[in-house]
């Protein structure tokens, strides 16, 4: 499995990617929307998880321009802030929206994995 | 002399003549104080709500007996600061038994008739009573002055209150939410350090502690949410056993026990659970901290009476007592207020939490200290919410 992880907090970023890494879990840890961007124009994924609250581009919005490419890709937001995530439930169909810190039992099986 | 002291004896017009008469008329008098006393607390108990403010017949006898001593310092002065810090004293503790400010009125003249009526009954050719009567009723008018003084004081400190919470709130807020992802670094990075630590002890035990610690942090966060949300209550039959139970489950105190009696006719009560579980975290952890060396916390849950204006309705009293210090009368007056902490660690906004919160519940948070020792928490909830059949 394929996952995009994108936070503008870098270290977490890299822990995550760190902790979520296995054999079967291939993890592309960015630490800004537009790079994040860029590379999902030229690569496959299949679960991008988002931080919401990001500079330039928000995760929602992140999500929105990601989900033209991939169409099939599930998506999980993560948010310090409760409530936050404004979803437009037309279009924004997302797998969860997990609250800071995470909690990594749940996260794991929301992205299917058994850690 | 204090200015609200001096400002109130220019007022009323009551000057060192007042309070020289006063104080030849006291040995005159004495013998009708007892009297006056009785007369005071038969109007009491012919009045339901009045009543109600006091809980046994032990209370009416401790006030009878404070009431004594009023009227004797009343005649014997000095009426100085210490005049009015004795008399705010008594002011506050009316304001924290809920005592309606009107019945201070009525109380006052319960007073005046009864002194009245012992003025003229001394036979004495000499006294000018007129006087004496004229220099009685500028001490009350005195009298009454700081008694409501007291009640504004209360006013404006639950209008602080208010006002500190709100802005607190906000800030609570942001504060929390910049908190979460450090916090989330935190925790992630020392799970990867257990991963790489494999069974090194020194290593593990230090993991050990990042985590609880984070944990702290976590729950701190939460209780800020907790003010920044506000949320009002969702009322639910709520157990009251099994919350109490629940609730003491997520402290840790390794030298404490819990005793809990519940009344089989207050085993339920209509409340939002996770609030009340959060009021009662919050005041059983006070209860085991103010017990650095152990010891049981008491927990009794029963039904009463709470006493609102113009209504007695069926409530459920939770009483958490412990046997730590208890409180000092001035923790015992800004207890609820934001900021106030006794503890050395703490930020003092537990209880005034639990304050809001029990209050949003149409209910009643209030403390004392037990005899000989301890702290006593009262929480009183109506068994009757609107919009709950």
């Amino acid at each position: 499995m394929k996952v995009l992880l994108v936070d503008d907090n870098a270290e977490l970023a890299d822990n995550l990617a760190e902790l979520l890494a296995s054999e079967r879990t291939e993890v592309f840890a960015h630490h800004d929307a537009t790079a994040a961007l860029a590379w999902g124009r030229t690569h496959d994924f299949d679960t991008a998880l988002l931080d919401v609250r990001m500079p330039e581009l928000s995760g929602v919005e992140l999500m929105r321009l990601l989900r033209v490419g991939h169409p099939a890709a599930r998506f999980v937001l993560m948010s310090a802030y409760t409530q936050d995530a404004e979803l437009d439930p037309t279009q924004d169909t997302v797998a969860a929206v997990l609250t800071k810190p995470l909690d990594l039992p749940s996260l794991a099986k929301v992205l299917g994995l058994d850690a | 002399m204090a200015p609200l002291l001096d400002e109130l004896f220019r007022y009323v017009g009551f000057d060192e003549q007042d309070g020289a008469r006063l104080v030849a008329a006291s040995d005159a008098l004495e013998p009708s104080f007892q009297g006056i006393v009785d007369e005071f607390y038969v109007a009491i108990d012919g009045n339901r709500e009045a009543r109600a403010v006091f809980e046994d017949e032990a209370q009416v006898a401790r006030q009878k007996g404070l009431l004594l001593a009023w009227l004797r310092r009343f005649f014997a002065g000095p009426y100085d600061d210490s005049y009015l810090e004795e008399r705010s004293r008594i002011g506050r503790a009316h304001v924290r038994i809920r005592l309606p400010q009107r019945y201070v009125f009525v109380s006052m003249n319960i007073i005046r008739a009864g002194l009245t009526r012992a003025v003229w009954a001394l036979d004495d050719p000499q006294l000018d009573k007129i006087a004496l009567l004229q220099s009685i009723q500028r001490l009350c008018d005195v009298e009454l002055a700081i008694m409501l003084e007291t009640y504004r004081e209360d006013y404006d400190r639950a209008l602080r209150t208010a006002e500190r919470l709100a802005t607190l709130g906000q800030f609570a807020g942001t504060l929390a939410h910049e908190m979460r992802n450090p916090l989330a670094v935190l925790s992630t990075s020392s799970h990867l350090l257990r991963r790489h630590a494999g069974d090194d002890p020194g290593v593990v035990r230090h993991v050990d502690r990042i985590e609880r610690q984070v944990a702290v942090c976590g729950q701190i966060v939460d209780d800020l949410l907790a003010l920044a949300r506000d949320s009002p209550p969702r009322f639910e039959p709520v157990d009251l056993a099994s919350v109490i139970e629940f609730a003491w489950a997520q402290l840790t105190k390794p030298e404490h026990t819990l005793d809990v009696t519940v009344a089989p006719d207050a085993g339920s009560v209509p409340a939002d659970e996770s609030q009340l579980r959060q009021v009662l975290v919050n005041l059983m952890e006070n209860a085991t901290q103010a017990m650095t060396e152990g010891g049981a916390v008491e927990v009794q849950v029963a039904r009463c009476t709470l006493t609102r204006p113009g209504e007695e309705v069926d409530a459920v009293r939770i009483r958490i007592e412990d046997s730590g210090a208890g409180f000092t009368p001035e923790a015992l007056e800004h207890l609820f207020e934001p900021l106030f902490t006794t503890k050395a660690r703490g930020i003092g906004l537990g209880l005034p939490l639990c304050h809001r919160i029990v209050t949003k519940h149409h209910g009643r948070l209030s403390a004392s200290n037990r005899s000989p020792r301890g702290a006593r928490l009262d929480i009183v909830l109506p068994l009757a919410q609107k919009g709950m059949s």
